[in-house]
């Protein structure tokens, strides 16, 4: 290699190798522009099948997902497997990055029959629905209104693990004894006011109703119209029956 | 090989840098791509958008939140008919068919000294329209808000969302009317479909009324705004046939 033929190389190599540095200094990475880009974004409309809310720490506040990507059960920001559900819509969390409701919306068409529902439902701290605007039909029965529901003092996190080891389940004899444990898990909570229903309004099977209950759940005071126009206001005892009526006629 | 080295040392100082200058290159290279594969879930800080469609895989809604421009029109059975009359922004519902099953809306409408507010949070009947409802509504200072419960008939709502559609598209306001009035008496030829249920407050007065069928109260809880507390029953015509107290 003579000296000129060696210079020119170097100087070649160099020339290329400068290009090259200044266009990766210039150019900026994708990765380092995408924070910048990601901070806010403005878009006229987005089509997404999950959006989630979140706190900066990353847990959520607010999901709104189609059936397919629905979320599982979140609890103090860690997701467990639910076992059951099956709906897309929204689902509330809330400091503690707990699911605390949501909003649900399903229907189900099998030749004549079908089955719908909606509500939006808000739960007691640490526990299930407490407060809910629903409305629920199958084959033509339907009942809509403002459910008020007791729920225990009992922290449901045990309940919740045990659902996620369900819905892991790989064999029937698992799931016959986590079944097992859980229904024994809702008993031990009913006793102690595991979804008892104290206040309900609206319509049920074709009658205007309000009805209030004790805490055990049994309804004491029932106002009701019937779809003819029969009204009455009833004062009930623990059994059932009733001990005091007002009607139009008596 | 030192000698070697030594000798071409200009030429190892350029391999070293060539090799390092490369490998930042594709390195970063590697990441573009893998920024744009996770494109399929992102995160942002804050999104701006007129509107937000959640979708199912096959396309069909399952929430869509808008803006008042950019509302969609009444989707049923996964397909977009256009709507006669929606001019709200808000949150829409579907159910599993992609038929329309609700929303939430907020609108405020103001001409000269004329208000008019509404807010509500409804759900339908499967195949029919609002049956539940958190509702409300102010016209000129006169408010009320509460909770609605309906009846609706058993018919598919479809033929009044394909005249809606036709109202939509209709070419003068006097074809629209027609169109309308149409609807009107479809829905109409179904059967009662009544309130049956309110619990709120109206014009003053804190109110709890059942309805019958044909959404006549015919039972209602009254306190007015000065305060006399009310239990009544009423027959068919609306006339008090029993008063508490007396």
């Amino acid at each position: 290699m003579t000296p000129a033929i060696r210079n020119g190389l170097i100087i070649a190599w160099l020339g290329a190798l400068s290009v090259a540095s200044i266009v990766l200094a210039i150019q900026p990475a994708d990765s380092a522009q995408a924070p910048a880009a990601a901070h806010t974004a403005d878009y006229d409309e987005l089509t997404v099948q999950r959006i989630n809310i979140v706190e900066p720490n990353g847990n959520p506040r607010v999901i709104i997902s189609s059936k397919q990507r629905m979320a599982g059960l979140y609890w103090g920001g860690k997701e467990y497997q639910h076992p059951t559900r099956d709906e897309g819509g929204f689902l509330f969390f809330n400091d503690d990055g707990d699911e605390v409701g949501g909003m649900i919306f399903k229907s189900h068409k099998q030749g004549d029959k079908s089955a719908a529902s909606a509500s939006m439902l808000f739960d007691q701290y640490k526990q299930g629905e407490t407060l809910g605007l629903i409305y629920g039909e199958e084959n033509r029965q339907r009942e809509a209104g403002l459910r008020v529901w007791d729920q225990p003092d009992i922290e449901m996190l045990p309940a919740i693990a045990l659902s996620d080891q369900l819905a892991r389940a790989t064999t029937e004899a698992q799931r016959a004894e986590l079944n097992a444990q859980l229904k024994k898990m809702a008993e031990e909570m009913r006793g102690k006011g595991y979804f008892t229903e104290r206040f309900f309004a609206g319509k049920q099977l074709g009658e205007a109703v309000l009805k209030l209950a004790d805490a055990q759940g049994h309804p004491r005071l029932v106002l009701k119209v019937d779809p003819q126009g029969q009204a009455s206001i009833e004062f009930l005892d623990a059994a059932g029956k009733t001990t005091n009526r007002l009607a139009a006629v008596k | 090989m030192a000698r070697l080295v030594r000798g071409n040392l200009v030429f190892v100082w350029l391999t070293l840098l060539t090799v390092a200058l490369g490998f930042v290159g594709y390195s970063r290279a590697a990441s573009d791509a893998q920024q744009t594969a996770s494109a399929r879930t992102a995160r942002f800080e804050e999104i701006n958008v007129r509107r937000l469609n959640i979708v199912e895989p096959d396309g069909k809604p399952r929430v869509v939140v808008s803006s008042r421009a950019r509302m969609p029109g009444l989707y049923w059975g996964g397909k977009e008919y256009r709507h006669h009359s929606r001019d709200d922004g808000g949150f829409l519902f579907f159910n599993d068919e992609g038929d329309e099953v609700g929303g939430m809306t907020f609108s405020s409408r103001r001409e000269g000294d004329n208000t008019s507010v509404h807010s509500g949070l409804l759900f339908d009947q499967y195949k029919q329209d609002q049956t539940v409802g958190l509702v409300y509504n102010e016209r000129n200072g006169q408010r009320a808000a509460g909770i609605r419960v309906w009846d609706r008939p058993d018919q598919s709502l479809l033929p009044v969302i394909e005249l809606s559609d036709k109202a939509a598209r209709a070419a003068s306001d006097a074809e629209r009317e027609a169109i309308r009035a149409e609807m009107t008496r479809l829905a109409q030829s179904w059967g009662p479909m009544g309130e049956r249920l309110f619990a709120g407050k109206e014009r003053g007065a804190s109110i709890v009324r059942l309805a019958d069928g044909n959404g006549r109260p015919r039972l209602v809880l009254k306190v007015e705004a000065s305060g006399e507390p009310r239990v009544e029953f009423l027959d068919e015509a609306g006339k008090v046939v029993r008063r508490y107290p007396q």
